[in-house]
């Protein structure tokens, strides 16, 4: 480089360079095509379905609020009328609810499929009052009582179950509970075979559930395994007597008590020394 | 705020920016109206500047052309929003520059250059090439390439904020004022900026200075 009798060069000359850099003719035909080609693309481009729908509903902006309302309104109601809480009133219990003549007499078809014996009792229903059929049921539990002493807590209990269960049992199963109590009220012997296909049915109309278990219950809470495992590195396997008295003190302090302690222990400074166990 | 503001851009501002901002506005206002073509006038009056802009932050032309069209094209999509708050001229910068940025930050590990040719035609380019080198011919093209390469790699080694602002003044000559608008940053901030990119600069260039 020559750079006598030359005039200063400062960054900001250099930078003027810069300037110079300049692309050629042939490169603004290029860019100037590109630039129509997406500018095109751009115009028939179709708009995201989330650019478009405020606009649709910019006409409805004065009805926001009370269409809004309207809605809560509604799904209020909904959900009011849909999950409404199980009342003690609305189960069934035999005593109160026996159904009508006419209803049993209606509902004969679906206990012809379930057994001969109450298609009979069923035929025969429509002479039978809903009070003669609440009393006589109580008559045969105490006939039960007095004949039958064996069979009766099991007819009563299995009586119990339906009558318990009707409170959540479809439409149907109400139905059998309810041709059960009358026909139990109407001839005991012959109730005392439908235990057997009422708990049949019951069985596979209800199928018991598995108790529900909580997943997160079954687990061991990650501040109980650590303590765990932080009382472990404290007390050697062989100080198991002495472990459980440990156990119960380290119940009662709290992790971060405990985690000091470790420290503590862990880090010994004496003096000019400083050990560390590991 | 806003008088201190409009009152230091009314002070700034040359009668010929106002001009050319009052006529940009009105093609906006014809490309509002529905006139797209008119849009065309507004590409061709700035096309070189918006790419110089990019080109000079990104050192690479592809990715200069690319983001340049962008600029462009989404200053067509959301021209219905400019309202001339600011000039067009300064809306469409800052698109340009905040594209440009936000490029550069998806693609902080990926930077390679591809640059154009520097004019020798240019008084001031050769003023300035002549003073740093009495080669003629192949050598002199070599030299002015190497400086190039090593001034564009300064400019890299700059951060994106610093690299914009030397960028915009020193190169495309924006006043402090402008700048600031087209940043979103205070002129104190832009000048704090230029002079810390330039002691930088210097340092980096330091072989090719002479004082």
């Amino acid at each position: 480089m020559n750079h006598e009798s030359k005039r200063p060069i400062t960054v900001e000359d250099l930078l003027q360079l810069k300037r110079a850099e300049r692309p050629s003719a042939e490169f603004w035909t290029g860019f100037e095509r590109d630039l129509r080609a997406k500018q095109l693309a751009a115009l028939v481009e179709k708009r995201a379905w989330w650019r478009t729908t405020p606009r649709i509903f910019a006409g409805f902006s004065r009805y926001h609020l009370p269409l809004g309302a309207t809605a809560i309104l509604a799904l209020t109601f909904l959900s009011v009328r849909d999950y409404r809480t199980v009342t003690p009133e609305d189960s069934i219990s035999p005593a109160q609810h026996v159904p009508s003549a006419p209803a049993v007499a209606a509902l004969a078809p679906v206990a012809q499929v379930a057994a001969d014996p109450l298609r009979e009792f069923v035929v025969e229903a429509p002479a039978i009052n809903a009070v003669d059929l609440a009393s006589a049921s109580n008559e045969a539990v105490g006939n039960s009582d007095s004949a039958n002493s064996g069979r009766v807590p099991h007819s009563s209990a299995l009586f119990d179950t339906v009558s318990d269960s009707a409170a959540f049992a479809t439409p149907s199963a109400r139905t059998i509970t309810a041709n059960f109590a009358a026909a139990q009220a109407a001839d005991p012997d012959l109730a005392r075979r439908f235990p057997g296909v009422i708990r049949g049915f019951e069985s596979r109309m209800l199928p018991a559930r598995a108790p529900a278990v909580e997943p997160l219950a079954q687990m061991t809470p990650p501040s109980e395994s650590r303590r765990s495992r932080m009382t472990a590195f404290a007390m050697p396997a062989s100080y198991n007597s002495v472990a459980r008295g440990s156990e119960k003190i380290a119940s009662k302090i709290s992790d971060d008590q405990l985690y000091e302690s470790l420290t503590a222990s862990r880090f010994d400074a004496r003096g000019d020394r400083f050990k560390v166990k590991f | 705020m806003d008088v201190t503001k409009a009152l230091g851009k009314t002070l700034v501002a040359s009668p010929e920016r106002r001009l050319e901002a009052d006529s940009d506005m009105e093609i906006v206002h014809r490309v509002q109206a529905g006139d797209v073509a008119a849009f065309d006038r507004l590409i061709l009056k700035y096309r070189e500047r918006v790419y110089g802009i990019v080109y000079n932050l990104t050192s690479n032309r592809e990715d200069a052309a690319d983001l340049a069209q962008e600029a462009f094209i989404k200053a067509f999509q959301s021209i219905h929003r400019f309202g001339g708050q600011s000039s067009f001229f300064t809306w469409l910068y800052r698109i340009a520059v905040n594209s440009t940025l936000s490029h550069l930050r998806k693609h902080r590990l990926r930077s390679f250059f591809s640059l154009d040719r520097v004019s020798a035609d240019e008084p001031v380019s050769k003023e300035i090439i002549a003073a740093l080198t009495d080669k003629t011919g192949a050598d002199r093209d070599t030299y002015v390439r190497e400086l190039q390469e090593k001034l564009n790699d300064a400019l890299q080694k700059l951060s994106i904020k610093h690299r914009t602002v030397v960028t915009l003044f020193e190169i495309d000559g924006l006043s402090h004022q402008d700048i600031a608008e087209v940043m979103q940053c205070s002129v104190g901030t832009v000048r704090s900026r230029l002079h810390y990119a330039k002691q930088l600069l210097q340092s980096e260039l330091q072989p090719y200075l002479r004082r």
